[in-house]
């Protein structure tokens, strides 16, 4: 099937179903994994360590083959690894490296390997972070190398962007740049998938949230519909709250998980939906 | 693909040519200096090793797939599997082997035009140093036919290439192990079954090889030597092939 044909069929971005996957001599990691997600959408994947969440970020990019089932990202079966498809994919990795050269070699040599690349969205990206063009990469710190990595991503332009981790290594104003940058430079056509236990670095940016637990997708629902659904409130007290669907001890008192009623929208916490969803709470 | 890898790496290519000159420009020069005589059977001990040496960088292809961080955006690359396989081929095959043997030939005659005559001792390089060529070689060879040696020793550097996809980490020393293992099991096979067939020509390993006329010119081990040379090569580089696109982080 052509490039042109596959986009201009109505495919979900994301399609997997009844995939099985397991790592050579171990048990199962999905058993049986269906999910489906369209673009448009910055969605948070989250789970505990060992859930599977950067295996399955693996299988999406086409660095996994899964043993049986269905998985097709813009129509592609990524194992494939078609140029096509690996143009309109990319993945920034938990852990990464650079060949020893400039940022501006390395735009050079990588960039035209990407059709639909922002030069001047790249331009503008390095200097909110403030990264000097002419620098060797390896000569960065860390986070400077984590935020060429992912001003590199953004620049792509690619339909599916895979952040592992993404803000691991950024310091706190550039968290915060990592956020406004990834809003405003996301477009309709594009889904970002982020998977990361710093749930309080993309709380304000996701409108979806995905949970998997033990290989199956657990959780999948709309930020909106989250907050439509469910209140987050801090109490002194339990007594304070009727019917609290999950609650946790803080400092002061408690943060309870609770139907919404007719009271005004709360802010999400994500950590408590996600200790309430890992502690199996009644959720339905 | 072909003009990221070159952009990527154009240091460490230069580099590497750059040490080869030098390396054995250097060699070939002392040696020269030294034996003040250097004849093609001189010449062939310098060329394995050069080739040895060859090896060594064929070896080493797709260095991106040396740890799981590389390969996962070796991989990543838009680009096909087949193509990522051909720059590969194309600079560590097709473009170094050629200049490689033209670097060994320039050192060679460069190493034996820097010598200096010393009457005192009657060195005049000349006389005494052969010049060199690759066409004195094929006259040492046992079979004198040219392109199944070729082919021979391009199949040899198609398996190291194959390793340095099959291998993940250490391909070049895990490929030589396994080429020993290969060569040591073809040794006992042969000894084996030379034991069964020829029972009272065998002693131990001293093996009786049945050599007999196929036709005028050529005998049955010839005939195998050429089937191996010229079809092992195909084996290995669709192997590599075929494991690069199966491979998996």
């Amino acid at each position: 099937m052509s490039y042109i044909t596959r986009t201009l069929n109505s495919y979900a971005m994301i399609e997997i179903n009844q995939l099985t996957f397991h790592y050579k001599k171990q048990q199962a990691l999905f058993a049986d994994l269906s999910f489906q997600q369209e673009n448009g959408s910055i969605t948070g994947l989250l789970g505990k360590n060992g859930a599977g969440k950067s295996t399955l970020l693996k299988l999406i990019a086409g660095l996994l083959k899964p043993q049986t089932g269905q998985l097709t990202i813009n129509g592609f079966e990524p194992f494939e690894r078609h140029p096509d498809f690996l143009s309109d994919v990319f993945m920034v990795p938990e852990e990464f490296s650079f060949p020893p050269v400039s940022i501006d070699c390395y735009l050079k040599a990588t960039a035209p390997l990407y059709p639909n690349f922002g030069y001047e969205k790249m331009d503008k990206i390095l200097q909110e972070f403030e990264l000097d063009r002419k620098k060797n990469i390896n000569r960065l710190s860390h986070g400077q190398r984590k935020k060429f990595l992912i001003a590199f991503a953004l620049a792509t332009n690619c339909r599916l962007l895979i952040l592992d981790e993404p803000t691991n290594g950024l310091d706190i104003p550039s968290k915060s740049l990592f956020r406004k940058i990834l809003v405003s430079s996301v477009t309709e056509e594009q889904l970002i998938l982020i998977s990361t236990h710093q749930v309080k670095d993309i709380d304000t940016i996701i409108d979806k949230i995905v949970m998997l637990d033990e290989g199956v997708v657990v959780f999948n629902e709309d930020v909106i519909k989250i907050s439509q659904r469910w209140q987050f409130r801090s109490a002194a007290s339990l007594t304070a709250i009727a019917d609290p669907i999950y609650h946790e001890k803080c400092p002061g008192g408690y943060r309870i998980l609770c139907e919404a009623g007719d009271e005004d929208e709360t802010d999400i916490d994500i950590e408590l939906l996600f200790n309430a969803i890992v502690n199996k709470a009644n959720l339905n | 693909m072909f003009r990221n890898d070159l952009l990527i790496n154009q240091k460490t290519y230069l580099f590497t040519l750059a040490g080869l000159v030098i390396a054995i420009y250097a060699l070939l020069y002392f040696s020269m200096l030294t034996t003040k005589h250097v004849g093609i059977n001189q010449y062939s001990g310098f060329i394995v090793f050069y080739l040895v040496c060859v090896g060594v960088v064929i070896g080493t292809a797709f260095p991106a797939l040396t740890n799981q961080t590389k390969t996962s955006n070796y991989l990543l690359a838009p680009g096909s599997t087949l193509e990522k396989y051909l720059v590969q081929f194309v600079i560590r095959i097709v473009i170094f082997i050629p200049i490689a043997l033209l670097i060994f030939w320039i050192s060679a005659h460069l190493a034996k035009a820097s010598l200096v005559p010393d009457p005192n001792i009657g060195f005049n390089p000349q006389v005494s140093i052969t010049d060199f060529s690759f066409q004195s070689l094929f006259n040492l060879l046992y079979y004198k036919d040219i392109t199944p040696t070729l082919l021979g020793i391009f199949s040899v550097y198609a398996f190291l290439f194959a390793g340095s996809v099959f291998f993940n980490r250490f391909p070049l020393p895990k490929t030589l192990i396994l080429a020993g293992v290969i060569v040591g099991a073809v040794v006992l096979s042969f000894v084996l079954f030379s034991h069964l067939i020829f029972p009272a020509e065998t002693n131990g390993f001293k093996i009786h090889l049945n050599i007999y006329k196929i036709t005028s010119d050529t005998d049955n081990m010839k005939l195998f030597l050429y089937f191996l040379s010229c079809l092992s090569w195909l084996f290995f580089l669709l192997f590599g092939y075929f494991k690069l696109k199966e491979k998996e982080v």
